[in-house]
């Protein structure tokens, strides 16, 4: 269970690092920490999953009705 | 008389000038905007002028800016904004804001350039979280 919290937490990271390719790998981590309004010492996995799942349900827009077109 | 033309003429070169400098002031953001548009997810990004000053620094920078990194930036920049990629800040309680990534080059541009506004991308909203515990980059500048 822990391990697939954390699986899932390093995979919502590569998300980010993708997002920010120009930020150091420890500077992502303690903002999203900070988005989490936590010290990165103190952060829980839960905690740092949540903020950076949030993070990028509002980054991402939200995807658009079918109506039965294609573009390809 | 010709003098009078002379002045009306250095007007009009003034004032096109100046609408040229504008041009190419938007000319700038604009392609900034595009580039920071071609992230891999593309979101619903707001791109701001601020006062860099003003920025809240980050819960793991509260000293401000790495005094090496500060000196190779000058060293290479000078005071010159030209180019400089956008701020990264998030928009916390209150509306105040906070570095997420571009604590060296805020504080270059507030102290070699105190009160001039820089482009900066306001990457997400957080009304909850209070970002005035940590000083601005005013507060601490070398």
């Amino acid at each position: 269970m822990k391990c697939q919290q954390r699986a899932d937490l390093l995979a919502v990271i590569a998300q980010l690092c993708q997002r920010y390719p120009d930020w150091r790998l420890g500077q992502l981590v303690a903002n999203v920490a900070g988005w989490a309004d936590q010290e990165i010492w103190d952060v829980e996995d839960e905690q740092l999953l949540e903020a950076a799942r949030l993070h990028l349900a509002q980054l991402t827009p939200p995807a658009p009705v079918s109506s039965g077109r294609s573009n390809g | 008389m010709g003098l009078a033309k002379t002045r009306t003429k250095a007007t009009q070169y003034g004032q096109a000038m100046n609408a040229l400098q504008g041009t190419i002031a938007e000319l700038g953001r604009r392609c900034q905007q595009d580039q920071a548009g071609k992230a891999p997810t593309e979101g619903m990004a707001e791109f701001i002028d601020v006062d860099p000053g003003e920025l809240h620094l980050p819960p793991t920078r509260p000293q401000g800016a790495d005094p090496g990194k500060l000196a190779r930036q000058i060293a290479k920049h000078g005071n010159s904004l030209d180019g400089m990629p956008p701020l990264q800040l998030v928009r916390g309680k209150d509306g105040h804001l906070r570095i997420n990534d571009g604590v060296t080059r805020a504080t270059r541009a507030a102290k070699l350039r105190p009160g001039v506004l820089v482009p900066a991308e306001v990457i997400q909203n957080l009304p909850r979280l209070d970002v005035t515990r940590m000083p601005k980059v005013k507060e601490v500048l070398p």
